[in-house]
């Protein structure tokens, strides 16, 4: 790992890097896992008294706005060229943050439709800016070396953390959770954008350096220019696929207490703690084979655990239950989602340059996981207010998944334009 | 040439896979995971039956035609059984009009056995004791009462650690490459080696447990599981030669590789194992050492193509040639 280098050679600003993004990325995911896709809900059902089918439209409002948003703000920061200008980033990070902040603070205040959906639409522009903002500063803090452990770093804490203190899924615990933190980033990266420090531009050179600013997937062309691989919208359509598998599927679970009670909304801290603790080994492996293999190697597991959990979820379905769903379940379903999740927030950085990594990280971001999590939370609610049963559900989650496998395993087998 | 292998093997598996269609019930079988399940006289289970969870019974006159496997629940059997009866978990109740054709194994659980109550085969204890699997709680496989003296855990530890020894020896004498590329993927790239096997290590057993719920797929499983362990194996008697290796080069042995072989595969055997007398410890050296050498066997595809990590044979940006896509 570069880390270790850095850190004999004692070489505080780029350390300093590491723990910036880490932080920011880390904390913003969280917010996404637990106030957003979460607190949401919460908020829109019992504070407004909105029904599940109002409040599901609100949160496709919020996956279009943030993916146009994302999409358009990436292109001009392309077009820019902003994405080679850390200063600018932090600014717009900082910008971001404090938005964010205060839609935070007056979330659980809101108690008409209207109050929710124009919170939507002003955190969907943020959000949106966001996303090409934040993943764009990979290019400047993070080796590519270390990319894959950073972002396992990133998953690992995300993930725990939310498994951990998201006992209970309301939104004023969500509120005054972030609002201890939030607060201390916005002033943070206040400081570091407006206030001239030395390392701060040291820090926005880094991407200059052959070690941080070309992602490992991106090949030099005899002509002498940077050429990425074939396989960018394939891996947009792979990644579609997964977000795609895992909301559909678990967004069942959500209203399915049977299966939450025991796991994710448990009432004693040890299922909570064991499905955290897995979140960290996923991650860490999806990080160790991201670095020693490919975001190829890593596909294939991914399905086939989705395909797997699903089946399993369906069996559990259709066979008289036991004394309670058990762990081996949620811990799959664990591990499978923290791989997927390192991938995405290492591998975007790792096809681009660091001029074209805003719009290459807006249209991962917003093509696959945005979009894919409209259309997947879309036709949750629809199946389910619709009446469908739930073995009739994870049954059509498996087959897709099961589907989606095959095919994965056929593309690694033939070798199409993304392999090396 | 490896497409054509790869679609032949996929084409003999799903003509496997038809084959083992329930035709006239004589692959069929019956899962009971729950609930109240009685069969009386005159009906019929054509194939196996499991049961892992719940109560079954088997009334007087009712027949089983294929093996019967008790993981948990309990079971009283009045009927007869044209098969094994096996009984790994649960509580059985074998009636005076029972009637089992085929040998009874007691590997767990608790067994009342009426003495008029016929079994035509032999009567073995097996095992399978001790097992718990606390993520799969209705397949808890309750510990038989004794465990094995002292006297005789120190033997069976003595007699694997020789044989695993002499394994590591035969691997070192006729397969020295494979074992060698295992082992350097091991010495090489740990980390990702390990990730892979832990990955592994996860999940398939769980994908065993799942087949294992299909009834039809059971075959597979043993053989899937007999599968992993062959190649868990392979990854140890990798790392037991490697450390034969650098021990005789180190202390400047002119020994024949299969010699040091054993010596390392000994000394790992010894460690690996004596850990296991530390409590926590033991179970952590063990996964470990189980996960390091699976990931390499499978990096390696069995050691037949050596292994380096994408990030040393492609750090950062290359100048290459090809079939790229337009500038960026």
């Amino acid at each position: 790992m570069a880390l270790f280098r850095h850190l004999q050679e004692r070489n505080w600003t780029t350390l300093f890097g590491y723990l910036l993004f880490v932080g920011m990325m880390a904390t913003g995911y969280y917010y996404n896992l637990t106030f957003v896709q979460l607190g949401l809900f919460d908020l829109g059902e019992r504070l407004v008294g909105m029904n599940q089918r109002e409040i599901a439209r609100g949160m496709a409002y919020l996956a279009l706005i943030t993916c146009a948003t994302a999409l358009a703000f990436g292109w001009l920061m392309l077009k820019r060229g902003w994405g080679q200008n850390f200063v600018l980033k932090l600014r717009l990070a900082f910008a971001v943050v404090l938005v964010q902040t205060l839609l935070t603070a007056a979330a659980p205040y809101i108690r008409s439709e209207q109050g929710f959906l124009v919170w939507i639409a002003v955190a969907s522009v943020a959000l949106g800016v966001g996303v090409p903002t934040t993943f764009g500063m990979t290019a400047d803090l993070i080796p590519v070396l270390d990319r894959g452990y950073v972002a396992a770093t990133i998953t690992s804490a995300a993930y725990f953390f939310a498994a951990v203190l998201s006992l209970e899924w309301r939104i004023e615990t969500f509120t005054s959770q972030l609002l201890i933190v939030m607060p201390l980033g916005v002033v943070g990266l206040g400081v570091l954008a407006f206030v001239r420090f030395a390392f701060v531009e040291r820090l926005a050179r880094q991407h200059t350096l052959p070690e941080f600013g070309v992602g490992r997937f991106v090949r030099r062309g005899v002509d002498g220019r940077n050429h990425i691989r074939r396989g960018l919208p394939l891996l947009i359509v792979l990644m579609f696929g997964i977000y795609f598998v895992d909301s559909l599927g678990f967004l069942r679970l959500i209203f399915t207490p049977a299966y939450m009670d025991t796991s994710w909304q448990a009432p004693t801290l040890g299922p909570h703690l064991f499905i955290g603790v897995t979140h960290v080994v996923g991650a860490f492996i999806a990080g160790a084979l991201y670095t020693g293999l490919s975001e190829r190697a890593l596909f294939p597991w991914v399905f086939g655990i989705f395909a797997m959990v699903h089946l399993m979820y369906l069996f559990d379905t259709l066979l008289p239950a036991g004394d309670g769903a058990p762990l081996a379940m949620p811990m799959l379903y664990a591990v499978a989602v923290s791989l997927y999740t390192v991938i995405n927030f290492a591998v975007w950085a790792d096809l681009s340059t660091p001029r074209t990594i805003s719009l290459n990280a807006a249209l991962g971001v917003a093509l696959s996981a945005w979009t894919a999590t409209f259309v997947s939370t879309a036709l949750a609610i629809q199946w389910r207010l619709g009446g469908m049963a739930l073995d009739t559900h994870f049954s059509i989650v498996a087959s897709v998944s099961l589907m989606l496998f095959i095919i994965v395993l056929l593309l690694a087998f033939f070798r199409t334009g993304t392999t090396e | 040439m490896r497409q054509g292998l790869f679609i032949t093997t996929i084409l003999f598996a799903v003509l496997l896979l038809a084959a083992c269609s329930p035709e006239d019930g004589r692959y069929s079988g019956t899962l009971v995971a729950g609930g109240t399940h009685e069969f009386g006289s005159g009906e019929t289970l054509e194939g196996g039956l499991l049961v892992t969870d719940g109560r079954v019974i088997l009334g007087a006159g009712s027949l089983v035609t294929g093996p019967v496997y008790i993981m948990g629940g309990e079971v009283s059997v009045e009927g007869e059984i044209r098969a094994d009866l096996s009984i790994i978990g649960g509580e059985v109740a074998l009636e005076p009009q029972a009637k089992i054709s085929g040998d009874l194994d007691i590997a767990g659980g608790k067994l009342t056995r009426s003495p008029e109550g016929v079994v035509t085969g032999e009567v073995s204890r097996g095992s399978g004791s001790g097992v718990q699997t606390p993520l799969f709680p209705e397949w808890t496989i309750i510990p038989t009462p004794e465990g094995p003296a002292l006297i005789q855990r120190l033997i069976t530890f003595a007699v694997n650690t020789l044989l695993l020894a002499v394994a590591a020896a035969f691997a070192a004498r006729f397969l020295p490459r494979p074992v060698a590329r295992v082992a350097r993927a091991v010495t090489e790239a740990p980390v990702v080696t390990g990730a892979l096997g832990l990955l592994a290590l996860i999940t398939i057993p769980s994908l065993l447990v799942l087949m294992a719920f299909t009834v039809v797929l059971i075959p597979a499983v043993l053989l899937g599981a007999l599968l992993l362990g062959a190649v868990v194996l392979y990854g140890w008697v990798s790392i037991g030669s490697e450390i034969g290796y650098r021990l005789a080069r180190w202390r400047g042995w002119s020994i024949h590789p299969a010699a040091s072989a054993f010596v390392g595969m000994l000394l790992f055997t010894l460690l690996v194992n004596g850990s296991g007398f530390i409590p926590v410890v033991g179970t952590v050296v063990s996964v470990l050492a189980a996960s390091v050498g699976l990931g390499a066997v499978l990096l390696t595809r069995f050691g037949m193509r050596p292994f380096s990590p994408a990030t040393q044979t492609a750090p950062g940006p290359q100048a290459e040639t090809g079939e790229r896509q337009g500038p960026i």
